[in-house]
């Protein structure tokens, strides 16, 4: 187990300066830091001096290796634009972006593992058929579109809507009004309710899928067929002996797609106003932020590895037969 | 189907008035910001959404009314320019900063020597970089003496110049820290909180000493600013009650919202307006762009007209214009004109100069001027030429425009709301902008920049801008005022000393 750690941490400190190094590279290329600082009607001087200033006319490798000092030793520097501290804006974005992630896995893992289940157990029937269209349908719809329509029907259209004579936004229930959905901001769980739909909707499909293949492979084994043969109920066979050894791959999957959550949600925290990490890295590349978006690269590859790592965990936990090797 | 989406959705909650409302009797004004700021700082992050809000909390010595085209003092009490190189300024008595200290010269000598210190970091630190020395000569007088004669002097400093306060701002290690942990200024608008996600919210300074009618006390109690970086969103905001104001829309949706009885639109002239230019120094692989009338040619065969009727929201207020300026500028005139739109001569000219058939030209584009640059594209291909667009970010369009390769140029200026011509200037003086190798630009921009008779350097830039327009560098187009689209509860004023919006103070409840 330790020596399964080492490798893992080696494996995640080369990662990171790997991504570090790369993304450091193709900032540089995408445009001129320094003109971009010094403005539209700057001339070659004032140019040349924000260079100075900045240290941006030091070689390439000196210019990376002051970073990379300086963020071994804590210090992840300031942004240009903003003189904010880079480690401040991160986390003080980072809790909208890790809520944002892990409450649409979450939703996404609810609805598409038992529409999953349901499916293998019903293969090939109108159920199974229906599961594979609302995955077909999640997995072809672009977030965006999905985000705006949202905001269209439960922010827009439900406050001046009449159906059958009833003002939707009058409704309530349980003494809740339902005066439609805030559209943007992020002040409480209402304005997570739509960018989680958002997101779900991207989780759900690949994890639906996997837990269909893995249970139909697993209801078609011998094993389950012994404990059907020896009585054991449908729930138990399905639950306890069935998806267990089925929901491997939804967990290597599930992690991945939690990194991936948690680093490529700009658009829906751009159309909701959510000020997470995806935004910011967004305006930081635009900008070509170097510290802001060097941080962002290098924070979100060990996430990406410590999940894995989890899942990894998680896995040998859930199958004895497998090692953490 | 988008549109009729739009039109459908806001007549169909127009009959919500109800947040509209209850914002009024709450007095307060909420403003969508699509680039979100997190400082008030407009030296740190000078922005157009961190200038237009600055300007509601800092105090500057005096300020441009573009409507009049004269300075009113606003920290000062008067000035006078005793030499061409020496300004004194005397200072109102009993003005107080938020936290109630007074202002004093102090503060003043302690924000100029900030800005022109070059341990400062400023990114547009050069906009001061003409002063030589701020002085203190009196508890509430200075002299600030530049190092050599700046006729613009008095418009740098009467557009985003705030003073700060030099007992708080001192005390950051880190200066930036200030516009979002102190932010404490002596306008009419003092700040509550600055908050990346929640936005920033203004709160009326009841203590403030209006100078004049130009700078008054506000109307609205309470300006809430929240970050919404996209547009739709914005829109959906504004039509259920969310916002109160959208600082900027495309054309068509501006046109189609104000159709609502519960939402109109605003236009505000300013110092922006768009303008092509082309590689006439042969920097980019298109040489033909050296042939004085291929230039001519395709500047006949682009419609100003047409563009400024169907490209930008604004209505009368996008207007022609013969100079890349705003008639707001001092030093906007140009006695010789642009070429007349003719698409016929345009071809014929073309061909003259020995390009029958045309060649392929690649626009470039800024944010702000994609659509103007398509529809230049279009217009250019009428006459045979193959142009193209490409839509670059800021940064990759000034990096194209260092490595060589911009062949037509689309973009917008605003001077940083300027008022004087001396910033279109710093176009034409040499290095990675210099698409035209204009010995003549480089005189008149240094003879402009020294003349402090205002007559002469009227003169000066009459010339250069002739000489642009003779020599078909740059086509000048059009204004492009800012564009507010605000609930029909709320008045705008129509004009503005600021480009990126107007003066918060100035925005009222409709009776």
């Amino acid at each position: 187990m330790t020596h399964f750690l080492t490798r893992r941490l080696l494996i995640a400190l080369l990662v990171a300066f790997t991504v570090s190094i790369v993304g450091f590279a193709l900032l540089r290329l995408s445009g001129d830091l320094a003109a971009v600082l010094a403005g539209e009607d700057a001339s070659a001087e004032d140019i040349a001096r924000i260079a100075r200033q900045y240290g941006l006319d030091r070689p390439f490798y000196v210019q990376y290796f002051d970073w990379l000092f300086n963020a071994l030793r804590g210090d992840l520097g300031n942004s240009l634009f903003t003189h904010e501290s880079v480690w401040e804006m991160i986390t003080s974005r980072l809790g909208v972006t890790v809520t944002l992630a892990f409450a649409s896995l979450f939703f996404g893992l609810l609805i598409a593992i038992p529409l999953g289940v349901l499916a293998a157990v019903r293969a090939n029937t109108w159920v199974d058929r229906g599961s594979l269209f609302v995955a077909v349908m999640g997995q072809a719809t672009p977030n965006f579109w999905l985000a705006l329509i949202l905001i269209y029907v439960f922010g827009v259209w439900w406050r001046g809507a009449t159906v059958l004579g009833v003002r939707l936004a009058e409704i309530k229930i349980f003494g809740v009004q339902l005066s439609g959905l805030p559209i943007s901001g992020g002040d409480s769980w209402l304005h997570f309710v739509m960018p989680v739909i958002t997101l779900a909707t991207f989780v759900m499909p690949a994890v639906m899928r996997i837990t269909r293949t893995g249970m139909m492979e697993v209801l078609s084994s011998d094993y389950v067929r012994t404990a059907r043969a020896k009585g054991l109920s449908p729930t138990k066979v399905l639950f306890k002996h069935s998806l267990r050894n089925a929901i491997l791959p939804v967990v290597s999957l599930a992690a991945v797609q939690l990194g991936f959550l948690m680093s490529g949600s700009v658009i829906v925290e751009s159309i909701f106003a959510l000020n997470g990490v995806g935004y910011l890295a967004f305006q930081s590349i635009i900008r070509i932020d170097f510290p802001v978006v060097q941080s962002i690269l290098v924070i979100l590859a060990c996430s990406y590895i410590l999940l894995t790592l989890f899942a990894d965990m998680i896995n040998a936990k859930l199958d004895p037969r497998v090692r953490l090797e | 189907m988008a549109k009729n989406v739009l039109a459908a959705a806001t007549l169909a909650v127009a009959l919500l008035a109800g947040p509209a409302a209850a914002q009024k009797a709450q007095d307060t004004l909420r403003i969508a910001f699509g680039d979100p700021i997190s400082t008030t700082d407009p030296y740190i992050d000078p922005k157009p959404e961190t200038s237009l809000t600055s300007d509601a909390i800092y105090d500057k010595l005096f300020m441009y009314l573009s409507a009049t085209r004269e300075f009113k003092p606003v920290l000062a009490k008067s000035w006078k320019q005793v030499s061409p190189t020496v300004l004194e300024v005397q200072i109102r008595e009993g003005v107080t900063f938020h936290d109630g200290k007074e202002l004093t010269a102090d503060d003043v000598v302690y924000t100029f020597n900030y800005l022109t210190d070059k341990k400062s970091k400023l990114r547009f630190g050069r906009n001061w970089a003409w002063i030589k020395s701020t002085e203190k000569t009196g508890k509430y007088s200075v002299r600030i003496t530049s190092k050599r004669p700046t006729p613009f002097a008095m418009a740098r400093l009467a557009t985003g110049t705030g003073i700060f306060p030099k007992h708080l701002h001192s005390t950051f290690k880190n200066r930036g820290e200030f516009g979002r942990k102190s932010a404490v200024g002596s306008g009419p608008y003092k700040v509550e909180y600055v908050d990346a996600s929640k936005g920033i919210k203004l709160v009326r300074n009841e203590a403030y000493k209006s100078p004049g009618p130009w700078r008054p006390k506000p109307g609205i109690k309470t300006i809430i600013i929240k970050p919404i970086p996209e547009l739709q969103t914005q829109i959906a905001q504004l039509i259920t009650g969310g916002i109160d104001v959208i600082l900027a829309a495309p054309k068509d949706q501006t046109e189609q919202l104000a159709q609502s009885p519960t939402v109109s639109s605003t236009a505000i002239a300013n110092t922006v307006y768009q303008y092509v230019n082309l590689d006439a120094a042969g920097r980019s692989d298109l040489k033909a762009l050296k042939n004085p009338d291929v230039r001519r040619a395709l500047f006949m065969a682009i419609n100003r007209k047409s563009l400024a009727e169907n490209v930008l929201a604004g209505g009368k207020l996008v207007k022609l214009i013969d100079a890349p300026c705003t008639q707001s500028q001092f030093g906007c005139k140009a006695s010789v004109k642009p070429v007349k739109f003719d698409k016929k001569a345009a071809k014929a000219l073309l061909a003259k100069a020995g390009y029958p058939n045309g060649f392929a030209l690649d626009i470039t584009s800024i944010p702000g001027s994609h659509e103007t640059a398509a529809a230049i594209a279009g217009q250019l291909r009428a006459i045979g030429v193959r142009a193209s667009v490409s839509r670059l970010t800021f940064g990759a369009y000034r990096k194209k425009q260092g490595a060589g390769k911009l062949q037509m140029l689309a973009a917008n200026f605003s001077s940083g709301g300027l008022p004087d011509v001396s910033s279109v200037m710093a176009f034409y003086q040499a290095g990675p902008r210099d698409y035209w190798r204009s010995k003549e630009m480089k005189t008149y921009r240094n003879k402009g920049a020294a003349e402090m008779d205002p007559k002469k350097r009227e003169a000066i830039y009459d010339a250069a801008f002739s000489h642009l327009n003779k020599n078909a560098y740059l086509l000048p187009l059009m204004t492009k005022p800012a564009v507010l689209v605000h609930s029909a509860s709320v008045t705008m004023p129509n004009s503005s000393s600021l480009f990126a919006g107007v003066e918060f103070y100035n925005i009222s409840w409709k009776k």
